[in-house]
């Protein structure tokens, strides 16, 4: 196609530039996960996996992993457990401060994570609690409440109430028909706040920071180190979670894909069909 | 089985009772004291424009609304003060509001399985009959995205149908489907209706379709009953100039009777109307072209129009005359080649049928 007025070729080049911009770093920290001379030296020499097999045998990091998977899965649940209702509430329910309710629960995610972070630990501490993976966790949980009702409201609110209606005039009665109708609807919008909430606290700094014990999470494992110097294991137990990250992206896309199908061709020639008989 | 048109021997039992129904949505009056019965196996039309407060009247009946007052009775029972899961009462929507995420076939089986006290085998088997009665047996296990328009209307009903209700609300259920496919849809309805027994309350603005389908027609206007009356009579008798206009296509002849005449802008003829201020319907295929010099019959009211326009609708031509004084009528004759300009028309004067005046709409 040739460049005209309509479709100018530096408009292309340009977008290919900030592709760059944003996925070089990350090339760049892919790349250097697998060279013999470290995270120094250009260009990257004497490809090795021994970076690998050196994040393989590290205990601690390995440590830090699981305590990251368990506080964001757990984080995940406290505040899809909470998000729910509160979506519910806000989407049904009418009762006085909802309007203010509705704008202040996303105020955990827009304030810095240094504010949430100190608030949590003032509170924590007032109550006596150790500071542990539990008070990380319940940290998370509740900052990412706001994600979860957000996102579940929205989905409440492009579904059509008419369903639950026909629901209930089929016999079902409520809680049958939130169990049959309603949730299911929602599943693209608890999945897809699900694996936010989980993204979201896995790699959290700021309030884990505040609130941590003895015990690291995975992004702090990597800070502590970090602070003792650089080594090209950090840049391979990276690359291992972009790798995640990517799985769980594409898994993502094909469901919701799946999910918002469109309709089969041919249906209408059968209709044709079923009405010529 | 009777036909609508004759008088059945006995009275037919009364299934719904409505009492003085008023529901208001703030402000807003939507239905002003309502009472309207729905016979066992009729089909019952509730035909009005859009707030007019027809699909409150039917969410009422359902359940999913609350009337503020009056009571609405089914069977010996107080059907308004059950929850709508509990009323043998179901719903086609007008979006059909199908389970997205359930085949066909368990859309269809929802209701049942909701019984506790039926065997899963006979579940298996209304399913099955209820797809085949809307010939929807083949695609009994596509989701409702993959199947057209009107193949999800037929789930519908069959999804309310199967259930064996008492009574079948429909809420506007053709109105997302074209013009071919819904003439079609009419008259498989009528025949389903009448085929299963079970009384249907169906809600449109479409007063053809409403004549069409209909044992009788309730017409809404403003949250009041305008006229309840079977299609025939509702047509040539309607009660007030608003059921005149709504049905079908009417002209308005305002004026005053004077001893058992009426003065009408120009027109004069007899009428057993009493005396006082007056509207007269005359529908449009009751003005004919005068053919003789002389009237055709003492009571015929004859008079000179201009033609101002003349359409083509088949078997008929429409044409808009303007009379003498300035009064534009609708006349529907037969084909007819071209007219000359200036024309003599007629119509008897027991065609003229007194009406009373509806209230001018704000």
């Amino acid at each position: 196609m040739s460049a005209s007025a309509h479709n100018p070729r530096w408009l292309g080049v340009y977008a290919l530039l900030v592709f760059a911009l944003l996925y070089l770093p990350i090339l760049v920290l892919i790349v250097y996960s697998f060279n013999g001379g470290g995270v120094g030296g250009f260009p990257p020499h004497n490809f090795t996996f021994s970076w690998y097999r050196m994040l393989l045998a590290d205990g601690a990091m390995w440590e830090s992993v699981l305590n990251s998977l368990m506080v964001a899965l757990a984080a995940m649940a406290i505040s899809l457990l909470l998000g729910i209702p509160a979506a519910l509430a806000l989407d049904r329910a009418s009762f006085p401060g909802k309007a203010a309710f509705r704008r202040l629960v996303l105020l955990p995610l827009i304030l810095p994570g240094i504010i949430t972070g100190l608030s949590l630990l003032m509170l924590f501490v007032d109550m006596g609690m150790r500071l542990s993976l539990l008070t990380i966790t319940l940290g998370h949980g509740t900052a990412l409440i706001s994600v979860a009702t957000t996102d579940i409201f929205a989905g409440l609110q492009k579904l059509d109430r008419a369903q639950e209606e026909a629901s209930l005039d089929l016999g079902a009665n409520y809680w049958q028909t939130f169990w049959r109708v309603t949730l299911p609807n929602l599943r693209l919008p608890i999945i897809g706040a699900a694996l936010l909430i989980f993204t979201l606290s896995m790699d959290e700094i700021a309030v884990s920071f505040f609130l941590i014990g003895r015990d690291n999470t995975l992004p702090l494992e990597i800070w502590s180190r970090l602070r003792r110097g650089m080594t090209p294991e950090i840049n391979a137990i990276s690359t291992v979670i972009f790798a995640f990250s990517l799985v769980a992206i594409v898994l993502w896309y094909r469901l919701r894909a799946r999910a918002e199908g469109q309709p089969e061709l041919g249906a209408e020639l059968v209709e044709t069909a079923a009405a010529g008989s | 089985m009777t036909s609508p048109t004759t008088q059945p021997a006995a009275k037919p039992q009364s299934l719904l009772s409505i009492r003085e129904v008023v529901k208001t949505f703030g402000k807003l009056a939507v239905l002003r004291g309502i009472s309207l019965h729905v016979d066992e196996g009729e089909f019952l039309t509730i035909l009005g424009e859009s707030g007019s407060g027809k699909t409150t009247l039917l969410r009422l009946i359902a359940g999913f609304e609350r009337a503020d007052s009056g009571e609405i009775w089914m069977g010996g029972e107080r059907l308004d003060l059950l929850p709508p899961y509990r009323r043998r009462v179901n719903t086609v929507f007008q979006s059909y509001a199908l389970f997205p995420h359930l085949s066909v076939r368990d859309n269809v089986a929802y209701g049942l399985r909701m019984q506790k006290k039926i065997a899963a085998a006979d579940i298996d088997k209304r399913v099955e009959d209820a797809l085949a009665m809307v010939k929807m047996s083949a695609l009994a296990a596509s989701k409702p995205a993959k199947i057209s328009g009107g193949q999800q209307q037929r789930v519908a009903l069959a999804r309310a149908l199967v259930n064996r209700p008492r009574l079948l609300l429909l809420d506007e259920p053709l109105s997302a489907l074209d013009a071919n496919l819904r003439r079609q849809m009419q008259l498989e309805l009528k025949s389903l209706q009448r085929e299963v027994g079970i009384s249907f309350v169906f809600v449109t603005h479409d007063q053809e379709e409403a004549m069409v389908m209909s044992d009788r027609i309730a017409l809404l206007r403003n949250g009041s009953l305008e006229q309840v009356a079977t299609p025939r009579e509702i047509y040539s008798r309607p009660a007030t100039s608003y059921t005149a206009l709504f049905i079908g296509h009417t002209n308005l002849l305002r004026g005053h009777v004077e001893r058992g005449l009426a003065h009408c802008g120009g027109f004069q003829f007899r009428t057993s109307v009493p005396d006082g201020p007056a509207v007269f319907s005359v529908r449009p295929e009751h003005i004919r072209l005068a053919t003789t010099t002389v009237s055709s019959s003492s009571d015929s009211v004859r008079f000179r129009a201009r033609i101002v326009a003349h359409s083509f609708h088949g078997a008929t031509d429409l044409l808009q005359v303007e009379c003498a004084d300035g009064l534009k009528l609708a006349v529907r004759v037969p084909s007819h080649g071209a007219l000359s300009e200036q024309h003599d028309f007629e119509f008897s004067a027991a065609d003229a049928f007194a009406v009373r005046d509806s209230e001018e709409r704000s």
